[in-house]
């Protein structure tokens, strides 16, 4: 009985964690390249799902099409926020992009409540079994929802690790200057990046909608979770926001079953906190 | 007696030793010159005596203390001051405000004081203000305590600079190619302010490129290439030295 | 980056003279009162803000964190143990100024301005969860009601109208030492970091320190205006340590305008105020705020009274030439003037 209780705990925090790890490592990307916080990133999330709910439930479209639809407008939305809201703060203060985010997502939230309302909605999964390993129970949905998450985080790496588009965005985020000098338009990377960010974004928010509700509210909460995982991780590191994001989801979902379900919420910042306190560079930080 | 020392200062980045092992000693009073190519470590040296780099290993000893690895303000506020390379003031506040915000070690002022002006504070205000007046005074900034400083010549930057270090009273200042940008009108007036401070009592320790100024003022002079020392000595020892010349590849010696 | 005395004064005179009469010729029903109470409590959270944002260059997102921190120390101190809501004041200052060093030291070591923003994030959202579920203290989701209000010789200060003129005579006082803050050491050596930290710290100013004290400052400065909002309005719960609040506060300080004095009470009241024209259209009020905020980051980052005050300074000068020149602007007959190499 207790290795089922375990084995279940650790499913869900599976699914907590593979959404964690898409959604921090879009952040994660953004702030090693650009430098930047993008205050906005958890409602580029809220948005993907918004708008599927809108697509299969109000359209009636299959949740597929949806899908792929909705990602491709939220990675042009990325686009349009980098162009408009990023990049013309670049020079001046870390404050002024971080303030131009925060009205952004600010903007973005409440013009998402007049539109649809603060109440949750629910997006019917395409699938809706669910079968049994062990006593453990397994939807299709979370299966799907894992399963597409796990080939998102190894097309990222592929992409930053072996192409020429990977490289010049590394380059570039390790020293604009240099990557300038030889040759790489920095600002196309920019737009890529943000891209690529708000693709995963929004991919976390139309996998999110099989396992729980869309609401204009679900930002905001998996922002703050998504800080957390990339601070402990260390700002800008991909790769390590992936490991952590699994870590600390899986961990989350254990905690909240064995510790106390009372302050599960709190874990994940304690943990930020007491890295921070002891390595504030994060655990694969550099410096 | 000798008032500043590394010894075996190295700095490795990555593979390479920005300063190599080097061996400095300052005496007390002395205009020291610190020279060589570009890319020859004198800044990174600076950077590491004044605290503002970590060494790789070797060690920096100021007045007999072992000042290695300190953070910077506490290394100033040993009497241990430097100015930047790159023209480094307070730009958004005005002339005076620059040379009052660099006081702060000298500030006696108590919080409570000045918020409600008591009579102390009033007088200590008063002196700090004329202590900085002193200074702007000292550097030919008199007449400018009202502008921005960043509306000012590239020369009177410098000075600016000059002013703020000294607002810290050094036992040692640290220049930092401070006659880059300068004319040979600005920095012979450079050369006086420096000549003065010694007069007063300063130790001085300068890098530089320019030639001029380094063979005209300084007491003693080294040499660096590659993050090491090659030579040591009085200017005509240095201009007269095969290595040294051979090392700057074509420069013209001396003046 | 204050202009000097001159407009600054006339400014503070008519905003002064306006003050003390509002309740009384202006605003005579109570609830428009309550909205100016309101007023003045942001704006006080608004100058704290601002210490941090303006003064110091940095970026707190737990603000409001502390402003809810503040207002329910007091209102714990208040009701569970009977202390006198003007000890609760000093309390809630205390300790939210205490707590705000903690967290200054654990997120200012390289003073890179994004750590703080996220650890405070973090801290808030924390605050926020204790509150919620540490019911036997804090009340749970509902919080606490029947806060009691401050006593003068048994004479409850409880109307607009009187709590009213008790918080602006704080909120005086805090604009004075604010204004006076920046010429002792203390403020010089805040703003001295934030110009040029390298130059700060080759003369001696510990960055660390100075930034961990001006935060701790800070935090008790709308731990105290928490409190203030406790004893009036009577009530604490969740929501007032929730983002909301905190975006009230950075619209109070980037409509108001960032780096001044008068800048974040301009905006407490721009904000109040349009607020409740706006709360006919209650549906897009926020979204409104959202627009209007990303506007004013795009098109005026200082905000509106900086801006305003150009526009002032452009005009006095245009009217009455080189006699009403004010220190600190530029002067345009500098000689030479940052030519070949400019600065840094």
């Amino acid at each position: 009985m207790g290795w089922q209780i375990f084995g279940q705990q650790l499913w869900n925090g599976l699914i907590n964690a593979s959404i964690y790890v898409i959604f921090a490592a879009g952040l994660s990307l953004v702030f090693g390249v650009m430098k930047v916080i993008n205050m906005a990133h958890g409602e580029l999330t809220m948005l993907g799902a918004m708008l599927l709910y809108t697509m299969t439930e109000q359209l009636g479209i299959n949740y597929y099409w949806g899908a792929i639809f909705v990602v491709a407008v939220m990675a042009m939305v990325g686009l349009l926020v980098n162009r408009v809201a990023v990049l013309p703060f670049l020079g001046r203060s870390e404050l002024t992009v971080l303030l131009s985010t925060v009205a952004v997502s600010f903007v973005m939230l409440h013009g998402s409540i007049a539109v649809w309302g603060s109440g949750p909605k629910g997006v019917k999964a395409p699938f809706n079994s669910i079968f049994e390993i062990g006593g453990i129970f397994i939807t299709t949905a979370s299966l799907l929802l894992i399963g597409v998450c796990f080939i998102a985080v190894v097309g990222l790496h592929l992409v930053l690790a072996r192409t020429r588009l990977g490289r010049m965005t590394r380059a570039t985020g390790q020293n604009l200057l240099g990557a300038q000098l030889i040759g790489i338009n920095t600002t196309r990377i920019y737009d890529t990046t943000l891209i690529i960010a708000s693709g995963l974004a929004a991919l976390a928010g139309v996998l999110i909608v099989l396992v729980s509700v869309a609401s204009p509210n679900l930002g905001q909460p998996l922002l703050i979770t998504g800080f957390a995982v990339v601070i402990v991780a260390g700002m800008g590191n991909v790769p390590g926001a992936i490991a952590v994001g699994l870590f600390l989801g899986t961990s989350e979902a254990l905690f909240g079953q064995y510790v106390s379900t009372y302050y599960r919420q709190g874990y994940l910042y304690v943990v930020m906190i007491i890295v921070l306190l002891l390595r504030p560079e994060g655990l694969f930080g550099r410096r | 007696m000798t008032v500043l020392q590394t010894i075996g200062l190295t700095k490795l980045f990555g593979g390479l030793s920005a300063v190599d092992k080097l061996d400095l000693t300052i005496n007390e009073g002395e205009i020291f010159g610190l020279i060589g190519p570009n890319g020859s470590g004198k800044t990174t040296a600076l950077n590491l005596i004044t605290g503002f780099i970590k060494p790789t290993s070797g060690s920096v000893r100021y007045l007999g203390e072992d000042i290695t690895g300190l953070q910077t303000h506490s290394i100033a506020g040993r009497g241990l001051i430097r100015t930047f390379q790159i023209t480094s003031l307070f730009e958004d506040l005005t002339v005076l405000e620059n040379i009052l915000h660099a006081a702060h070690l000298y500030n006696s002022t108590s919080l409570f004081g000045a918020l409600v002006s008591s009579k102390s504070n009033q007088r200590k205000t008063v002196e700090l203000e004329a202590k900085a007046i002193d200074i702007l005074q000292f550097v030919g900034l008199g007449h400018r305590l009202e502008s921005k400083a960043r509306d000012l010549s590239a020369g009177s930057h410098r000075y600016l600079e000059i002013g703020i270090a000294l607002s810290a009273r050094p036992k040692v200042l640290l220049l930092d190619e401070p006659a880059t940008g300068l004319n040979s009108e600005e920095a012979s007036r450079l050369m006086d302010l420096i000549r003065t401070l010694h007069d007063r009592g300063t130790t001085v320790v300068l890098v530089e490129h320019n030639m001029k100024l380094v063979m005209n003022i300084c007491t003693r002079i080294l040499v660096l290439k590659f993050g090491a020392a090659i030579a040591e000595g009085t200017p005509e020892e240095i201009v007269n030295n095969e290595t040294v010349v051979s090392a700057y590849l074509g420069r013209r010696r001396g003046a | 980056m204050q202009i000097g005395i001159s407009s600054n004064r006339i400014f503070g005179f008519a905003v002064f003279a306006l003050a003390l009469a509002a309740p009384k010729f202006v605003f005579t029903n109570d609830y428009n009162r309550g909205l100016l109470v309101l007023t003045v409590i942001y704006a006080i959270a608004g100058l704290s803000l601002d210490y941090i944002m303006g003064q110091m260059g940095q970026f707190s997102f737990g603000h409001a964190a502390f402003w809810g921190f503040g207002a329910y120390v007091s209102a714990i101190l208040a009701l569970d143990f009977g202390l006198s809501p003007w000890l609760g004041f000093v309390a809630a200052s205390v300790a939210a100024g205490i707590v705000g060093l903690g967290i200054g030291l654990i997120a200012l070591r390289r003073n890179r301005g994004l750590e703080l923003a996220i650890v405070t994030l973090g801290f808030g959202v924390l605050a926020w969860i204790v509150a919620l579920r540490w019911r036997s203290v804090t009340g749970g989701p509902a919080g606490l009601r029947k806060v009691p209000s401050p006593s003068i010789f048994g004479w409850e200060i409880r109307s607009e109208f009187s709590y009213y003129y008790l918080a602006l005579g704080f909120l005086l006082l805090i604009v004075w030492v604010l204004a006076r803050l920046e010429h002792t050491r203390f403020g010089r050596a805040v703003r001295s970091i934030n110009e040029n930290e390298a130059l700060a710290s080759a003369v001696g100013v510990s960055a660390r320190k100075y930034y961990v004290l001006a935060f701790g400052f800070s935090c008790a400065l709308v731990g105290f205006s928490g409190a203030l909002y406790a004893h009036h309005f009577r009530f604490v719960n969740p929501n007032l340590l929730s983002l909301q609040p905190m975006f009230i506060f950075l619209i109070i300080v980037l409509v108001g305008g960032s780096g001044t004095l008068w800048g974040p009470v301009l905006g407490a009241a721009a904000y109040v105020w349009i607020s409740e024209y706006l709360r006919v259209i209650e549906e897009f009020r926020f979204l409104i705020f959202g627009v209007v905020l990303l506007l004013i980051v795009l098109f005026m980052p200082r905000g509106i009274y900086p801006t305003l005050r150009e526009g002032v300074i452009s005009a006095n000068r245009l009217l009455f030439g080189r006699w009403a020149h004010t220190s600190g602007e530029s002067d345009s007959e500098t000689v030479g003037s940052a030519d070949g190499v400019s600065a840094g």
